[in-house]
């Protein structure tokens, strides 16, 4: 199991795209000539019923540190099918991507938990998404196969393996 | 939550023409093609509109399959001519290229292949939109999407957004009338495999399935009775209003791999739209009833099909499909078509890498990867019954 929002999470997630033949298939072309880099920002994180003392002192200073005003911010570097990088930032200024996707936490965490159409949450507002569009919309399947890898790794949730009590 | 979105206006039924006499404006520009003027549709609709005061201009240069150059040609013409109304007359191609006009006159800024359900573009600033569809199958009339084909790399665009649906459609069984039995035939096709799709896609809902389950029961019943007999009014007023309660239904929930299949396959191979969904929707069905079971022995229970267990009615509902489509003459196996095995060979990477990563694919009740794309092609080029 790991744990949501660390970077030991995105370390899975990124093995588990590059280990995926479809991912690769469906990919291929991404990126290729353009920025293809993604920024996840995740909003509305309850840190106040997280206890981080309650977590390994390490995995808690590293949440701690990458929770800003209870967001935090994923960066995934994608081209041609392959993740060539994927890390929390502090800053999202720090990185120049061609997309951002932003959605609450609690949507974040449906749709890793495979409860949620990642097209589907697009189209209702459940996420918000900048950058070429158009290109998102060709690239669909693919966007798909990133939300079931996700769902398919075997996650825990901070406010949920720690909760507050 | 989910967003249910239909024309807000369907006029349906004997003289539903006349309504056009009820539209406000100043300017109607017909979006049609070279074989609708010659039937004199354009001159009727023009009728009716210029009796109430239009101006009214033409553009009749769509093509079957309309391709992304039309679409901007069409585009510059409305800009010319400032229209406040678009109409939509003739099949699917032409609604399809006059929704993608009309957005491309209203955003100048947006490319073509832009167009995309995700950002708010802003229409009906400038116009608005009437369909009149003259077949009985492509559903344009009461969709968000519009598909158009580029050229250059042989594909072909599924574009959506809500916002692209028509304001007015008028369904007025007087139109189809003139269709040849062929296309009564691929047509009538195309709309049962939006509606069976429809009603097992991964979106589906109440509204959809509603909607899809009459078309089919009016589909199964009245589309041979129009292939064979031009001249029933019933049958074909029936045909022509289940075509767009498909296109509501697949319009709000999506269509599956047969769609995936068909188009991938239609812009390689040229064949009609209709045609080439319409072949692969027996093989979409044997191969998703692993997880749609129950959804496809409802559509065979809701045309009466007797069953003892739900693989039973599954099994008997693809035999009708092929047994209907065989009664107007349609194809059941790529081989049928008379498409070469070398021919298929020469395009099968480009048609299974089309299809697997089309977006019809991921909402179908099973999605395949590409080895399973691959078999499908194979499957359907012989005629074979799925078993995997």
């Amino acid at each position: 199991m790991v744990l949501y929002l660390t970077k030991a999470w995105l370390d899975e997630y990124r093995k588990m795209l590059n280990q995926s033949k479809d991912y690769k298939e469906a990919g291929k072309g991404w990126g290729v000539g353009w920025n293809g880099d993604f920024i996840f920002q995740i909003e509305n994180i309850p840190v106040e019923k997280i206890a981080f003392e309650s977590m390994p002192p390490n995995v808690a200073k590293e949440l701690k540190g990458y929770v800003v005003n209870g967001i935090v911010y994923s960066y995934i570097r994608l081209k041609d099918g392959e993740c060539l990088e994927a890390r929390p930032i502090k800053d999202p200024n720090e990185v120049e991507v061609g997309f951002i996707q932003k959605g609450p936490y609690e949507n974040w965490k449906k749709l890793t938990r495979g409860e949620l159409d990642p097209t589907k949450a697009l189209l209702t507002g459940k996420f918000k998404l900048q950058g070429d569009m158009a290109k998102v919309m060709r690239y669909s399947r693919a966007a798909n196969i990133m939300a079931k890898i996700a769902a398919n790794i075997k996650t825990e949730f901070p406010d949920e393996m720690y909760p507050k009590k | 939550m989910w967003i249910i979105t239909f024309p807000r206006t369907i006029v349906a039924g004997e003289d539903a023409l006349e309504y056009l006499k009820e539209i406000e404006g100043k300017r109607a520009l017909i979006v049609t093609d070279k074989v609708i003027r010659k039937l004199n549709y354009v001159e009727k609709v023009a009728s009716y509109l210029k009796a109430v005061g239009f101006q009214v201009e033409v553009f009749d240069e769509v093509e079957p399959e309309p391709s992304m150059e039309t679409i901007v040609k069409g585009a510059e013409f409305a800009r010319n001519y400032n229209p406040d109304w678009f109409i939509g007359l003739g099949g699917g191609s032409c609604m399809d290229a006059a929704k993608a006009i009309w957005v491309v006159y209203e955003r100048p800024d947006l490319a073509v292949d832009a167009i995309n359900p995700l950002e708010k573009l802003g229409l009906r600033k400038k116009a608005r939109l009437i369909c009149i569809p003259t077949t009985s199958g492509t559903g344009s009339d009461a969709t968000w999407a519009t598909v158009i084909t580029d050229v250059k790399e042989r594909r072909k665009l599924e574009l959506t957004c809500r916002e692209m649906v028509a304001d007015v459609t008028i369904l007025d069984p007087e139109l189809p009338k003139s269709m040849p039995p062929q296309l009564v035939a691929d047509t009538g096709i195309d709309a049962l495999t939006h509606a069976i799709e429809g009603y097992v896609s991964q979106w589906r809902n109440d509204f959809s399935d509603a909607f899809a389950i009459r078309a089919i029961q009016f589909i199964f019943k009245y589309l041979p009775i129009a292939y064979k007999n031009p001249d029933n009014t019933e049958a074909r007023e029936k045909m022509h209003n289940a075509a767009t309660m498909a296109g509501i239904a697949f319009s709000n929930s999506q269509v599956g791999i047969a769609h995936a299949m068909g188009h991938a396959f239609g812009a390689i191979f040229h064949v009609p739209h209709g045609r080439a969904v319409g072949v692969f929707l027996p093989y979409s069905i044997e191969y998703s009833k692993k997880e749609a079971l129950q959804r496809y022995a409802d559509i065979a229970r809701e045309i009466d099909i007797r069953a003892e267990t739900d693989e039973e009615a599954v099994e008997k509902l693809v035999k009708a499909v092929k047994s209907l489509s065989r009664e107007v003459g349609e194809p059941l196996s790529i081989k049928e078509m008379g498409i070469s095995r070398e021919q298929i060979e020469k395009e099968f990477d480009e048609l299974v890498v089309r299809a697997a990563n089309s977006s019809c694919t991921f909402m179908n009740p099973r999605v395949p990867d590409v080895e399973d794309v691959k078999k499908l092609f194979n499957y359907a080029y012989e005629g074979r019954t799925i078993d995997f």
